[in-house]
């Protein structure tokens, strides 16, 4: 379950208020460690697809179906906004070694919403792919992994976003992260 | 002048248009010992001292000089004068069949340990020819660092880093794809890369 001090009225009060102030927030130690490790083993029996085209993207992803956890997060930022989000999509993504995403003229974030929920158990940083979020030819904001964290971010049509390419440091580990985009 | 700067086994380009049309996957030349010894070597040790900054996108990581143009050895200038100059172009449209007569793009870089430039066709305003001088020696295929062609989103040609190796291509939309790959050691990839324009 959702780690109940985020919960609280004045936890609600301060995330709001980083998000608005700064476009973005993460939240670190988000589930239980009970919890967090159910989703963990529950996550490694998905079969991921791979997407593969050399000059856009590499990596392997599927469409996120499982309603116990999507339910959570819609619930968590309906009581954040005080208000139901539209859920557009929901993925569950797997980068490791020579994965990457690039930027793509053609694709830009939405005005929404965009909900990163790490599920990454071991990550060197020093490897690389992080999320990185771009406007104006300016990185605006970067999501490195951080074990059992959310990050939370307001999207503008005016953003692209990439994930850096994945170095040799990552050795066999992989970063898994789920991302739910509502509007 | 080619007799001055170029290995002279590379002075008669009939077998070299030949090869270059009918390069897979896409037009190409792999020029071994190009440039004649002592003129490489010097230009080599002269490069060294050029400044190299950091640079990184989502697209790649590696570190560059300015455009040499601007150097200010005098050694590096003859290089890039060489490259630029008329004959030199000359020579290429005889051997590729490309008129690309306008000022080159000309640097200098440094990939080590990390860096790395994925997937592009290299086709931006007036390029026509694009072209890699390797400066490195000892590289081998497990330390990464080759440039590689590819056709239908698979590799299909790597060429190891190797000193003193001239390679040209011809940029084309949509199919010049290539890579340069990771660098997996401790070891500098060092090569000086860049474009023949059209006017």
């Amino acid at each position: 379950m959702i780690n109940k001090t985020y919960f609280d009225k004045s936890a609600i009060e301060d995330i709001l208020f980083t998000i608005n102030k700064y476009g973005s927030i993460q939240l670190h130690s988000f589930f239980n460690e009970e919890f967090y490790s159910n989703i963990l083993i529950k996550i490694s029996k998905i079969k991921l697809k791979k997407f593969y085209n050399p000059c856009l993207f590499f990596y392997r992803a599927i469409d996120f179906s499982d309603s116990e956890i999507t339910s959570m997060f819609n619930n968590f930022v309906r009581i954040l906004f005080g208000r139901k989000l539209i859920l557009k999509s929901a993925k569950l993504f797997c980068f490791s070694h020579k994965d990457y995403s690039l930027l793509n003229d053609k694709i830009n974030e939405i005005d929404g919403l965009k909900v990163i929920v790490e599920l990454t158990d071991k990550w060197n940083n020093l490897s690389n792919g992080y999320n990185s979020f771009v406007q104006r030819n300016q990185e605006v904001l970067r999501v490195n992994s951080v074990r059992n964290s959310v990050t939370i971010l307001r999207t503008s049509k005016n953003m692209k976003s990439f994930v850096k390419y994945v170095n040799h440091l990552a050795l066999n580990d992989k970063r898994i992260f789920l991302e739910f985009v509502y509007v | 002048m080619l007799n001055k700067y170029i290995n002279k086994k590379y002075l008669s380009f009939e077998s070299l248009k030949s090869k270059f049309i009918h390069a897979k996957p896409f037009s190409h030349l792999v020029l071994k010992d190009f440039f004649s010894k002592n003129f490489i070597n010097n230009f080599l040790n002269e490069l060294k001292k050029e400044n190299f900054e950091h640079k990184e996108s989502d697209l790649f990581s590696f570190m560059q000089t300015h455009d040499l143009s601007s150097s200010n050895n005098h050694i590096v200038i003859e290089f890039y004068q060489f490259l630029n100059s008329n004959e030199f172009k000359e020579y290429l449209q005889k051997i590729t069949g490309i008129s690309a007569f306008g000022k080159i793009d000309c640097s200098g870089f440094i990939y080590t340990s990390k860096d790395y430039l994925l997937p592009h066709d290299d086709k931006l305003g007036s390029r026509k020819i694009a072209y890699v001088l390797n400066l490195s020696r000892d590289f081998l295929k497990r330390d990464g660092g080759s440039l590689d062609f590819f056709s239908k989103n698979k590799t299909v040609k790597s060429i190891i880093p190797s000193f003193n190796t001239f390679i040209i291509f011809k940029v084309t939309i949509g199919k010049s794809y290539h890579q340069v790959n990771e660098v997996l050691i401790d070891k500098k990839r060092l090569s000086v890369a860049g474009w023949f324009n059209d006017k």
